[in-house]
């Protein structure tokens, strides 16, 4: 992608004309949502469609700060932020100590173990949210932040992901540090873990997408308001409130926000995450 | 321990392998309660009567006879099924097309590539809700079509129509992330088989069936169950935009799940329902494995 | 007193074949003892093992006279330096070289004293601020023997330090750690498979086979009186030269090939072995051209290989093929030479054994 071959073929130009088009097709609806979002309700209703706000005055800055304040979309906001922060610390901390258990230490059933989390890996939490509720009704964790962190603060492919990488560490790290006289949790903490930044940075940004962006299990595990998520709480006040459409165009560009930001600075690393998890499965 | 030393081994080795099972044990208790625990769960209680309100009780089979007994849930497989084929077929023909698009470079590629893969880093509930309204009674869509001279559509109470805006829906938000992979698979096929096929005077079309297909094969088998539970355990769009309707044209069998267990307090039934899912969805994994002897 | 001692040990894993048999191996004080032999041949196990790395099967190893089998690496007083050097990548030198002294919470301004001496010594004092990740592979081998120096060890370990580096490298690094020891005066052990580094830094040369040891000496004892066959073949370079062949009592004792075509005397030590069949040795440097008249046999001379100081060839003597190494300005008349040597120079093993009769 870091060179463009400028070369003019009629092949090519038809294979460009085409991206225009799909690249035009996809990006229109983002484009629309995002104008819309600073609209007066007037107009995003009006017909024949139009695209451009009428003019500078019409532009409404209070589509974002009226829902945020009066609906609680700030509160969703902190609890998204909070719940999905919180995740992928703990996902970060404990998948890599699963990993560095799982690869450079051997034990009884390590591998009966290992096989285990592969076979979970496929499966989604969406299928078995039922019996997941039970548990966690039965823990008391329902209705509370806990129950929001806790069922997925660890994710079987974090510690495959993790396994993986710190097998390509050569054992001599640790042996060094071993007879340096550092510690079992030294070593892990001030030698492994340091090592694994790359590996984690990914894993970092597709916990906290993942977790930004589910809406199911949020919905079923609390049934408080103050401890929605964003897309628990933009999803009910479309249901509740189907005509305000500008406020939620408007909340739907802060639910993609953090996202898109991540995404926007960190382009490459994502893309080539998602790329190394498809090749190697 | 024996097995791994011959001999007992020393003191601090000992010590050194239990380190190793404590950096283990946050996840195996919470693979235990959180990762086996649903399963156990959702096989224990299919084979009872719960409803959340009170205790869970005994009823032997009765679930799953009722589930084979209910259209609704055979319904609800068979338009999961053609959902996942249909989706999947789409966003392959589209994904090959974007991951080209890249490969072969054009002006752009980069530009391209990003805007195709933006939708996937929406949440996906914020997508149908987006969506949703675009596709409604004087929406976005209805523009388009008006544009294009074509009468309004009733795209999501109308029964045949209502799987299709889905359809468009979840293709634009996934097809992204599908074309990575595909590039990805692409770019492992070494370009000195490429140039041995113009060699052998391969014309596109050829080469794309004699040389591309057979060497993606590994990747188009991972997206196909990738791909499949995706779309299973996805059923925000269903559960947003149209909650199944109209009728039950749309009621996947993940949110047909969801209705009993949630909205009607049926969890035993819905349990019986996930273990079903579940040894689908292992039966999927098992093929995979086969076909692909994959290497850990 | 011995500083390092092996006694009879032996190690395999799990079930699997035993790895190292019945090793014995002493080690003074500020000796500098290389472990060498082929890849496989348990030499690093036998270091690892040391190290507390790798459980002991069988048998008992000793530092400065404590048993250390049941001793955790960083109790026994030892210092490595792995062969990829295994620098912790997120710290700077001084905190690579410092972790080790910091851990055992040694006095703040001793460690800066320690690293600073070290760094010293290896001319490193620049790079103390940096990340190994900018570091040259040479810069890296001394930072990691900068770490193994602060520590102030009984004894060094080296696991084939070299064998990241780029030839030329390799040779300057050679003689830089040939020169630590000779200024530490410490107790050094060093694994390699190159025989030049063996034989270039050892003050005595452990050859290993198999897990088991082969012949334990100091490096020109090694390359003269070599145990057996696989010692003689794997030190010296080109290999030494072997002819099978029969020793015969006619005017004197003499040797012949079995094919006839060499035919050389043979020492009186020989006596017991008239009439059975040995094993000719002869290194490549021992062998010169001569006249027909002195010359001890015959062969055609099929390919030359010119190094500039000196030439190598290849020489065609019935069945056997011969290596014969010489000053490149000896000048090679005919393509048939006639090639001596002197009676001293020749070894003879014992083709069952495989071991040198002497």
């Amino acid at each position: 992608m870091a060179r463009f071959r400028l070369r003019i073929s009629p092949g090519r130009l038809v294979i460009f004309v085409a991206a225009t088009m799909l690249a035009a097709a996809f990006a229109m609806p983002m484009l629309y949502a995002v104008l819309s979002s600073i609209k007066p309700l007037e107009e995003i209703t009006k017909v024949p469609l139009q695209w451009l706000p009428e003019s500078l005055d019409s532009l409404r800055l209070n589509n974002f700060t009226e829902p945020l304040a009066r609906n609680d979309f700030a509160r969703y906001l902190a609890n998204s932020m909070f719940v999905s922060g919180a995740v992928t610390l703990s996902s970060v901390v404990f998948c890599t100590m699963a990993g560095y258990s799982l690869s450079k230490f051997s034990y009884f059933g390590r591998d009966t173990f290992f096989m285990l989390i592969l076979i979970t890996l496929m499966i989604p939490l969406e299928v078995v949210f039922i019996p997941m509720l039970i548990i966690v009704r039965e823990l008391g964790m329902n209705n509370s932040y806990w129950g929001l962190i806790v069922p997925v603060m660890i994710t079987p492919f974090g510690v495959f992901w993790m396994r993986q990488f710190i097998m390509t560490i050569p054992d001599d790290y640790a042996e060094a540090a071993r007879i340096d006289g550092l510690n079992e949790f030294q070593i892990f903490w001030r030698i492994i873990f340091p090592m694994c930044v790359p590996a984690l940075g990914a894993l970092a940004i597709f916990t906290f997408m993942s977790n930004w962006n589910s809406l199911i299990w949020p919905l079923i595990v609390a049934t408080r308001q103050d401890l929605w998520t964003i897309p628990v709480g933009l999803v009910a006040f479309e249901s509740e409130f189907a005509r305000p459409l500008n406020y939620i165009f408007a909340m739907a560009v802060v639910a993609v926000l953090p996202t898109v930001i991540l995404f926007a600075f960190l382009r490459r690393r994502l893309l080539s995450g998602i790329a190394m998890v498809g090749i190697k499965g | 321990m024996r097995r791994f030393f011959g001999v007992r081994p020393p003191g601090y080795v000992l010590r050194l392998h239990f380190a190793g099972i404590l950096f283990l044990l946050p996840t195996l208790l919470f693979a235990v309660v959180f990762l086996i625990g649903p399963i156990a769960v959702a096989v224990v209680y299919s084979f009872t009567k719960f409803s959340m309100l009170s205790a869970p009780r005994f009823n032997g089979g009765a679930n799953y006879l009722a589930i084979a007994q209910m259209p609704a849930f055979w319904e609800a497989l068979y338009v999961t099924g053609k959902y996942i084929f249909l989706r999947l077929a789409v966003i392959f023909v589209i994904a090959f097309f974007m991951a080209h698009i890249v490969q072969t470079r054009i002006l752009g590629a980069g530009v391209f590539q990003s805007i195709y893969f933006l939708p996937y880093v929406f949440p996906l509930a914020v997508t149908s809700v987006v969506w949703k309204i675009f596709f409604q009674a004087r929406g976005l869509m209805e523009s388009l079509t008006d544009l294009l001279g074509i009468a309004p559509i009733s795209w999501l109470t109308d029964g045949d129509w209502a799987l299709v805006a889905i359809l468009i829906t979840t293709v634009w938000s996934g097809v992204g992330y599908y074309s990575i992979i595909l590039l990805a698979g692409l770019q492992t096929i070494p370009r000195s088989v490429w140039e041995a096929s113009v060699v052998d005077g391969l014309t596109a079309p050829q080469r794309f069936i004699y040389v591309t297909l057979p060497m993606l094969r590994p990747t188009l088998f991972y997206l196909l169950v990738v791909g499949t539970v995706n779309t299973i355990q996805g059923f925000d769009p269903f559960l947003v935009m149209t909650d199944g309707g109209p009728g039950n044209a749309t009621e996947v069998i993940g949110l047909l799940i969801f209705k009993q267990g949630v909205v009607n307090f049926r969890m035993g039934l819905a349990s019986a329902m996930s273990v079903i899912v579940l040894l689908i969805i292992f039966a999927l994994t098992l093929v995979q494995h086969r076909l692909l002897r994959w290497k850990v | 007193m011995a500083e390092v001692e092996f006694r009879n040990v032996s190690k395999r894993f799990g079930r699997s074949p035993y790895v190292i048999r019945d090793l014995s191996l002493d080690v003074d004080h500020g000796e500098f003892l290389v472990l060498v032999g082929p890849s496989g041949c348990g030499k690093s196990t036998t270091l690892r093992m040391l190290a507390g790395l790798e459980t002991i099967t069988d048998g008992e190893v000793f530092i400065d006279g404590r048993r250390v089998n049941e001793l955790h690496p960083r109790d026994r007083d030892i210092a490595m330096v792995f062969q990829n050097y295994a620098l912790y990548p997120h710290m700077s030198v001084r905190q690579n070289m410092a972790l080790n002294l910091k851990v055992r919470s040694v006095a703040r301004e001793e460690i800066v004293g320690r690293v600073d001496h070290a760094a010293r010594i290896l001319g490193i004092e620049k790079l103390l601020d940096r990340r190994p990740s900018e570091l040259s592979g040479g810069q890296r081998q001394r930072v990691a023997v900068g770490r193994a120096i602060v520590r102030e060890p009984k004894v060094f370990l080296f696991d084939e330090p070299l064998s990241n580096l780029d030839a030329q490298l390799r040779v300057q690094m050679r003689t830089e750690i040939g020169a630590l020891h000779a200024r530490l005066g410490a107790t050094m052990i060093y694994v390699t498979h190159d025989q030049v580094e063996a034989m270039t830094l050892g003050s005595r040369i452990a050859v290993m086979l198999d897990g088991t040891v082969q012949q334990v000496a100091r490096p020109l004892e090694l390359f003269n009186e070599p145990a057996n066959m696989f010692v003689a073949g794997f030190i010296g370079s080109p290999p030494m030269n072997f002819v099978r062949g029969a020793i015969r009592r006619d005017n004197g004792l003499s040797f012949v090939s079995t094919d006839g075509a060499v035919a050389c005397g043979a020492p009186p030590a020989l006596d017991a072995y008239a009439g059975r069949d040995v094993v000719l040795g002869v290194r490549p440097e021992h062998l010169r051209p001569a006249t027909p008249q002195e010359g001890r046999f015959e062969a055609a001379l099929t390919r030359v290989e010119p190094l500039g100081s000196e030439l190598i060839l290849y020489l065609d003597a019935g069945v056997n093929e011969l290596v014969c190494r010489l000053p490149a300005d000896v000048p090679l008349g005919d393509s048939r030479l006639h090639l001596t040597c002197a009676v001293e120079v020749l070894r003879f093993f014992d083709p069952e054994t495989e071991r040198r009769i002497s």
